[in-house]
């Protein structure tokens, strides 16, 4: 039963979310282990983001329980939510310092990352000097940088044309398979999902159903 | 074709000319005013710069008076910063103590100045401590409601990624709050900085003995009108001075224009 627990990372049990009368999914169960990538379908307005913003706690389930066993959380959000005054490379830094990196050292480990997503030369570009594309890119190096236990994608390839799209994904599951992360990606998309996705779900207002 | 920064370059001349055009105007049309009035109305340019000249010549007037007077609006522009930008981010974080301080804001920024000057010279007395807290009381206000707005209008997206990856207090009011207030913050102070001359200076004619205000209610009485020209003239420089010499190169440097 320990073993168990130790795996999981994350739980929601009979979860329910409803902005005022409007009941955006009811009875919602799901667990999450390490190493597991999981798929969540469904089309635009579902609750497929609010469902991430529940995990990562930002915001709170109007009924149900949430369990969650990871410390670091990495979170690649629809748009980059860069901050607009700091560098490519300092934008990914900053998001290293609260676990305990110097400076120096979340420098040259976002710079790692920014070369791992193909934006080599682009360190010092500033967000706004930066192709949408790109600074998608600079949000996903920032969630692996962290190496996360839970990584949250919410429609993660947004913004990059289909040829860039296929080889992040790859540069993110060779990462993911360092990591060891489980991931929960949503999209409206089947074909954005990872190649070694391990279960897909639909998401409706009942709840998570298996498959597409 | 001139390249881009010939454009600029030709667009920051067109600029400073037109300034200079401006101030000629002005001082053609004081001339013309100082002719056609008496000097006892209006003092000329000329009489009014060989008065500035005399004053800023004479160390009784600068150790007594001029420093007296900036150091004053020094003060006040420092507590009214200091009160207004701490109650201001506060209120931008904690909603509760924004309507808590609302009443008192808009009683200091709509209560008419003269009364505040008579309350505080009977709480204060004539003297520094009256002039610092009336200009500080009229300028925190305006800091306040730009700072709290400004906190208000932080990007809600950023702060939900600081909050996923665990940046701290300090580091969210650093790195966050504080580019988005800096902006509204500089405008703000640019008005409290024009203000707060203003308000020392009538503070000063009202209940001082030292400071330009106190040598203006002189220079009124003794019916020198180069002297109270010249004193204005002071006044406006000081305040001209900080905004062009302090508060626009700070702005320049500290606010992220995009």
């Amino acid at each position: 039963m320990n073993k168990g627990m130790n795996k999981m990372l994350l739980e929601f049990y009979n979860l329910e979310k409803r902005y005022n009368a409007q009941i955006l999914f009811t009875g919602l169960n799901l667990t999450l282990e390490k190493q597991e990538i999981i798929g969540v379908l469904g089309p635009s307005g579902k609750g497929k983001s609010t469902l991430l913003k529940i995990a990562a706690g930002l915001v709170r389930p109007t009924k149900g329980k949430i369990r969650v066993n990871a410390g670091c959380i990495g979170y690649v959000f629809q748009e980059p939510r860069l901050l607009p005054w700091y560098s490519a490379l300092d934008n990914v830094a900053l998001a290293l310092l609260p676990t305990g990196y110097t400076i120096a050292l979340a420098r040259q480990r976002a710079k790692l990352f920014l070369d791992q997503m193909g934006l080599s030369g682009f360190e010092n570009h500033y967000p706004g000097a930066l192709s949408g594309g790109m600074n998608q890119r600079v949000s996903i190096a920032r969630a692996l940088a962290v190496s996360p236990k839970l990584l949250l994608l919410d429609e993660p390839f947004t913004g990059l044309d289909p040829d860039l799209r296929a080889s992040v994904r790859a540069r993110m599951e060779a990462v993911l398979v360092r990591t060891r992360a489980g991931v929960i990606h949503v999209t409206h998309a089947k074909e954005e999902l990872m190649t070694s996705t391990n279960r897909i779900f639909t998401l409706t207002a009942q709840g998570l159903i298996p498959g597409e | 074709m001139p390249g881009r920064s010939g454009i600029f370059k030709s667009h920051g001349v067109r600029r400073l000319m037109f300034r200079i055009i401006g101030v000629l105007l002005l001082l053609g049309l004081w001339q013309w005013a100082a002719c056609a009035f008496s000097g006892l109305v209006v003092a000329s340019p000329l009489d009014t710069m060989a008065s500035v000249l005399a004053l800023m010549s004479d160390s009784d007037f600068i150790f007594k008076h001029f420093l007296v007077t900036l150091g004053r609006m020094v003060l006040a522009l420092g507590i009214g910063i200091g009160v207004g930008g701490i109650l201001g981010l506060t209120a931008g974080l904690v909603p509760g103590v924004r309507a808590m301080v609302e009443p008192l804001r808009w009683m200091l920024m709509t209560v008419p100045g003269v009364v505040i000057v008579v309350v505080f010279m009977l709480w204060f007395g004539m003297g520094t401590a009256m002039v610092v807290a009336i200009a500080a009381s009229m300028g925190a206000p305006v800091i306040f409601v730009h700072v709290a707005d400004a906190m208000a209008l932080a990007d809600k997206n950023l702060l939900e990624m600081a909050r996923v990856y665990r940046f701290g207090f300090r580091a969210r009011l650093i790195r966050i709050y504080a580019m988005a207030v800096a902006g509204p913050f500089f405008s703000a102070l640019v008005v409290v900085a024009g203000n707060t001359i203003r308000v020392v200076v009538l503070a000063e004619v009202l209940g001082a003995n030292q400071g330009l205000g106190h040598c203006l209610a002189i220079a009124r009485t003794r019916l020198d009108t180069p002297g109270l020209y010249a004193l204005a003239l002071i006044s406006m420089s000081v305040v001209g001075g900080m905004e062009f010499f302090l508060l626009r190169p700070l702005e320049k440097r500290l606010v992220w224009k995009g």
